[in-house]
């Protein structure tokens, strides 16, 4: 393609930037109706137990309680892959903060009130907090009703155990490769629960008009998937309800389902016309919001006597929490991407998602590739060692490359993308080889990971978007692919004026959808959006264009085909007609009009993606595409306090066409601190005495703040370009936070020799490190 | 929060008829750093909040030809960023600076910190090294007591319900040198894991008045008496200060900030790393 | 009740207040300035940072009721009269813009930055910042926003 874009590929500024900027920008705790009640959730104190009895009758009595509600009111169930969770907790309750009732009243302080009169007995069950021991065959089972929930056909629940989802691959033949194998290496390693710590907590309002229409504004990621769960849910059409999706404060995969929608909704439902608004403190959002699933991984790698691995045998036992209804579909994801970005012929893979009582565990930006390849990237690099080869040679040597096949025997092509380009760029840019120098007492060194990731969503996962031109030869741009502060609007836009050809400030993108009024989305998850609404959005501009063409063929009085639209002016050879004289028909000199007012309308689906056999895991397309990626970290280790101090991190992804290199930078660079901040400072404490999470805020959860970030960044793309995707584009948006924590791991590994198997690589583990080689200072 | 009575004296006269008045239910407040927090937590119910920050006098750092004076409204960029702190007591001007972030050190108080008594207080453990001595006002008159004497164990300290603090002093002294270093999780807006203030106060090696405070490591943050005797008595070499450092008076816990065992390593070798550079100055 | 008076974004303003209501409630609910977040409501974040008498402060960590006789600038302040500050041009040049909710904290605590330092240097950058946590754009386009929009070092 050497065909020069206007629109796409050009450094563009944010087109929601001046709204955010002023603080115009509203987001969902900024709408402020008049007669507002205010929600508060009565909530679990016990990890496992039945409930006895529900007291609510004081509650009710407040003066300023409206409505005062529990499951028995509404006894329905949520879920998206896997149906098995209560909106209330109903016989039993499975976790501390898990919804048993809640309350809307005339103020936020009676609500509060309220919670404190709401009497719940309980009898207490034995919890668990280990996944392993959720395994074993006589493990107490948390969810008895397992073999009787509804999952989608992907998933495949155990019935009669705690495992909602068990995911196999069976490629080649392992055992017999592991006999011959030069070498073999096998490893632990583990991946606590972290918290997404979007800046915005969770918030909803719900309002049910007196003629029964409910209205739902919601900080989410997802407004049809959330009407359509909500429909779902309260047994309703999906015209009873509108979703209004206001600007959202970042997601992560945290605002991906449903989440506190349905509670908002059935209090609105007791207090007819009024809108009740819920809003998560940090504290609720920390512990009962949905987090990242921890994980337990075994890898076991067989290598010839060239270093090229033969056979391996993978096991991911994730802790999916008390409820899995988007988290066996983590354990499926992990499932077809399960030895990373290698080219491994004989492969035993298992996935297991198991219940414990610990929070929920659900999507986060990367759906299971960043737990996974903190182990295959840690595990890539001892292989290397014990061989003696260069971590970037290795990894060369292994990763997937045109001809390779994918552990579900996807064969990759020319078109897939360039791994070797990414690491060769990336090992450049970081200055691989060379020695770095460290300060006094310290040790410093480069580490390197891959990554790999595809959308992670139903092969039907669809979306449509709108183009509606307008009078001054404009358009107006309609999709639902959210706004979550990935810059989706502004390459949505870029899409459409480069389609249309005309030029950015002509286009009013309308990027907050309204479920009544957008056009489908099915979820902004996966890294998807750019992909596959940016598609959509780029089939509307096409037919809006299309039917500008044949009008102005009419006047041209030539064929539809020869005519080119540059610049907001439709060109037939040396005739031109500016564009907006046919957006809404174009009319004659005497008067006399030929067509109308333009509305394009364009859907995409990904095409050929197969379900995977349940037995082997066998796809020959399990997914709509692949993002590759390397990541380089240079690290210094205080010798005298294990502290990290990261000096530079380069990064290469081949992710297509790059359509807004300013917005594909900002996703590196945001990736890189959020896999920063998992890699060594977070992670969620869950004291297994009572189940309480022992760090429910900012005081004790700590996230990067400016002065951790790296000192350096950079970021470069390969634009290998996507076949179907809009004008060669594939998504990132997950993709830069995946390889960091093992980077980091492995570069602390070449300072210092200390191996940390268990996330976040903090100073206390380092410095333990240190000490046993007796290398501390 | 329930409903308060905020009262906002702006002469101490006018704050000490409300002090003779004030019940147990009644809280002061200056940046309100700690206060508001405990307030959102419930840890503190409070019916009237009397608010000193509009007194003149208690907002100002004042030196004198002997000591240095900071009110109990001075915040700590405001100690952080002074000229003669930094100078003259440089562990209190660092050990401010560490705290929090530029919001809180914008409206957050040294007094505050000190009358909150948390063991893991950022500006105890300089205080403590320079023997301030503590000024305390109440509806009779002031009284002055030693910094050694104030804290009385986590959280607590010894005011009584109608006395406040109203400056902190700090004796000027001569041929000083200073430390603060602090360990963290993070390398911003961060408690302590651990805490330490060195100060050596001669010029002699052989046999140096050195003074150690280290904090977040007991439920109250004490000088390091029998390792300052050992180095006095000692001197100041690689193996004393090794050998001092077994003596430090800490008897850390396990928590999210970091084990026991993470904490006593790094406390000694916070302290190592001052004693060692105020050494070789 | 209390009744304070105040100037907010330059205007003087007399306003009856609840004693136990933080700054911030008062700001987004009473003074309908929602530009200013809550992201945790601790001092933690920084989404709630406005200025007040000239220096960065937290709104959740205030009363209402100690603004009185006090200037408070929020972000709305920025763009008052229909133009963009220098900073928010800057912040939409450099894409220092992700999700946008810790961005009026941000801005606040840079400008109050540059209104007593007009010439920071990186680090002093990272400390007026240091208490803004943002979790979408790693930072590094927030730093060069703020460099580039401090030269000349003549902010106002
Ligand atoms: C986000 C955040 C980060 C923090 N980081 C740190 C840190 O790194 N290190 C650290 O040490 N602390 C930290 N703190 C705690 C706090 O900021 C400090 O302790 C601060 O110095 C308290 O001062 P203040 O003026 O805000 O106190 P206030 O909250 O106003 O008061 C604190 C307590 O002392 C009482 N009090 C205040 N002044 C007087 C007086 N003159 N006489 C009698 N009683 C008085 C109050 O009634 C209250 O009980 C942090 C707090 C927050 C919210
Ligand atoms: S809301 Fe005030 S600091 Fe987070
Ligand atoms: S842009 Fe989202 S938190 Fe900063």
């Amino acid at each position: 393609m050497n065909k020069k874009f206007t629109s796409v590929g050009v450094k563009t500024k944010r087109v929601d930037a001046k709204a955010k900027v002023t603080g115009a920008a509203q987001y969902v705790d900024d709408i402020q109706f008049p007669g507002t009640l205010y929600a508060k959730v009565f909530r679990s104190t016990e990890p496992h137990a039945e409930i006895v009895s529900i007291d609510l009758e004081k509650a009710k009595k407040l003066p300023g309680v409206k409505a005062v509600i529990c499951g028995k009111d509404f006894p329905y169930h949520t879920g998206l892959y896997h149906v098995d969770q209560y909106m209330f907790a109903m016989e039993k309750v499975r976790y501390v903060g898990e919804p048993v009732a809640a309350v809307a009243a005339t103020s936020l302080e009676i609500a509060e009130k309220a919670l404190k009169l709401i009497k719940v007995k309980y009898k207490k069950l034995k919890a668990n907090y280990d996944p392993i021991k959720g395994m074993k065959k006589d493990a107490p089972l948390i969810h008895p009703d397992l073999h009787k929930y509804f999952s989608v056909p992907s998933i495949n629940p155990k019935p009669h155990s705690n495992i909602p989802n068990h995911f196999k691959i069976r490629k080649g033949d392992p055992a017999k490769a592991f006999k011959k194998a030069h070498k073999i290496i096998e490893n632990r390693f583990k991946v606590p629960q972290i918290q997404h710590v979007p800046l915005e907590t969770h918030g909803a309002i719900a309002k049910t008009d007196l003629s029964g229409k409910i209205t739902v504004w919601s900080s989410c990621q997802s407004p049809f998937t959330v009407r359509y769960l909500l429909a779902h849910c309260f047994k309703k059409q999906l015209k009873d309800f509108r979703i209004i999706a206001p600007f959202v404060g970042g997601g992560f995969g945290c605002k991906a389902g449903v989440n506190i929608e349905p509670i908002t909704v059935a209090l609105s439902m007791k207090c007819l016309g009024k809108p009740v608004k819920l809003i998560l403190t940090r504290e609720e959002e920390m512990y009962t919001i949905v987090v990242r699933q921890a994980c337990h991984i075994r890898i076991k790698s067989g290598v010839d006597k060239n270093g090229k691995i033969i056979a391996q045998e993978n096991e991911y036992i994730w802790d999916c929490g008390a409820y899995a209804g988007y988290g066996v579909n983590i354990v499926r994801a992990a499932g077809y991407s399960i030895c990373g970005a290698y080219n491994i012929p004989n492969i035993k893979g298992d996935s297991i998602g198991v219940y414990t009582n610990r929070p929920v565990g659900s999507a986060f930006r990367g759906f299971g590739m960043s737990e996974i390849h903190w182990a295959i990237e840690q595990q890539m690099d001892m292989i290397a060692i014990e061989m003696g080869i260069d971590a970037v040679e290795f990894r060369k040597l292994n990763t997937l490359k045109p001809g390779s096949t994918t552990a579900t025997c996807q064969v990759v092509t020319k078109h897939t993308g360039n791994m070797i380009a990414c690491i060769e760029e990336t090992a450049k840019n970081i200055g691989w080889g060379k020695k770095k120098k460290a300060g006094k007492n310290n040790y410093r060194a480069v580490g390197i990971a891959l990554a790999q990731k595809a959308p992670a969503m139903p092969n039907n996962a669809t979306s449509a978007a709108v183009v509606k031109l307008n009078e001054f030869g404009g358009a107006e741009v309609l999709f639902s692919g959210m706004e979550i502060g990935q810059g989706v609007m502004t390459a949505m836009g870029q899409i459409a004026a480069e389609t249309l050809g005309i030029s950015m400030d002509k286009v009013n993108v309308v990027g907050l959808p309204d479920t009544d009024y957008s056009p489908y989305e099915w979820q902004t998850v996966a890294s998807r959006i750019t992909f596959s609404c940016g598609n959509a959005v780029k089939n509307a501009a096409q037919d809006a264009i299309d039917q500008v063409k044949k009008i102005a063929a009419k006047v041209f009085e030539c064929k539809a085909k020869d005519i080119v639209v540059q610049d907001g002016i439709i060109k037939y050879g040396k005739k031109t007609l500016p564009l907006e004289q046919v957006c809404m028909g174009y009319q004659y000199e005497d008067g006399h009009t030929i067509g109308g007012a333009i509305i394009g309308r364009g859907h995409f689906t990904a095409k050929d993606c197969i379900n995977c056999d349940p037995k082997t895991g066998y796809s020959p397309k399990p997914v709509a595409n692949w993002t590759y990626g390397a990541q380089a970290v240079d690290v210094e280790v205080n010798g005298e306090t294990g502290e990290l101090t990261i000096h530079n991190v380069s990064c290469t992804y081949d992710i297509g066409k790059v359509i807004n290199p300013q917005g594909a930078d900002g996703q590196a660079y945001g990736g890189i601190v959020q896999g920063m901040g998992a890699g060594i400072m977070e992670a969620l404490v869950v004291d297994e005495k009572t189940g309480n999470v022992m760090n429910p805020s900012f005081v004790d959860y700590k996230v990067p703040t400016i002065k951790d970030m790296p000192l350096s960044m950079t970021s470069s793309f390969i634009e290998t370009q996507q076949l179907d995707g809009p004008y060669g584009a594939r998504g990132v948006g997950e993709h830069t936070m995946i390889p960091t924590p093992a980077a980091i791991a492995n570069a602390v590994y070449y300072a210092t020799g200390v191996r940390i198997q268990e996330l976040p690589v903090t100073a206390e583990k380092v410095l333990k490190g240190l000490e046993e080689l007796g290398k501390n200072k | 929060m329930p409903t308060l009575n905020y009262l906002c004296p702006t002469t101490s006269s006018e704050l000490k008829k409300i002090l003779k008045k004030k019940k147990t239910d009644s809280f002061i407040l200056a940046g309100g750093t700690d206060l508001l927090v405990k307030i959102r937590h419930n840890v503190v119910k409070p019916k009237e909040i009397i608010d000193i920050k509009k007194i003149k006098k208690f907002n100002e750092i004042k030196l004198t030809k002997t000591q240095l004076n900071i009110g109990c409204a001075a915040t700590l960029n405001e100690i952080a960023e002074n000229k003669t702190i930094k100078e003259k007591f440089p562990a209190i001007a660092d050990g401010s600076l560490s705290i929090g972030s530029t919001q809180i050190r914008n409206r957050g108080t040294l007094v505050g910190n000190l009358c909150n008594s948390s063991p893991v207080a950022d500006t105890v453990p300089g205080l403590l090294i320079y023997d301030a001595k503590i000024k305390i006002l109440s509806p009779t008159g002031t009284k002055t007591v030693s910094i050694h004497d104030f804290i009385t164990g986590v959280g607590k300290n010894i005011l009584k319900k109608n006395e406040i603090v109203e400056s902190v002093i700090l004796p000027l002294p001569k041929n000083t040198k200073s430390a603060f270093l602090k360990n963290a999780r993070r390398k911003a807006l961060d408690l302590s894991s651990v805490n330490v203030a060195v100060g050596l106060f001669n010029k002699s090696k052989k046999n140096p008045d050195i003074r150690i405070a280290v904090g977040a490591c007991a439920p109250i943050t004490k000088r390091a008496q029998k390792a300052e005797k050992f180095l006095k008595k000692n001197g100041l070499t690689d193996e004393t200060i090794k050998k001092a450092a077994k003596m430090l008076p800490i008897s850390p816990i396990s928590d999210l900030r970091g084990s026991k065992e993470f904490r006593n390593k790094i406390a000694h070798r916070l302290f190592i790393k001052l004693a060692t550079q105020l050494g070789e100055v | 009740m209390k009744t304070i008076t105040f100037t907010i974004n330059g205007e003087k303003e007399t306003r009856d207040v609840s004693e136990s209501k933080t700054l911030l409630n008062f700001i987004r609910e009473d003074l309908h300035l929602t530009g200013t977040k809550e992201g945790c409501g601790e001092g933690e974040c920084g989404a709630c940072t406005i200025i007040l008498n000239g220096k960065a402060v937290h709104s959740c960590m205030m009363l209402a009721v100690e603004i009185d006789g006090c200037d408070v600038e929020t972000v709305e302040v920025m763009s008052k009269d229909g133009n963009l500050d220098i900073l928010q041009e800057k912040f939409i040049e450099h894409n220092a813009v992700q999700c946008g909710f810790c961005t009026p904290g941000m801005l606040m605590s840079a400008r109050a930055l540059l209104l007593s330092n007009p010439n920071p240097t990186v680090d002093e950058i990272k400390t007026a910042l240091e208490g803004n946590i943002c979790r979408c754009t790693g930072y590094k386009q927030i730093i060069e926003a703020v460099s580039d929009a401090a030269k000349g070092g003549k902010y106002e």
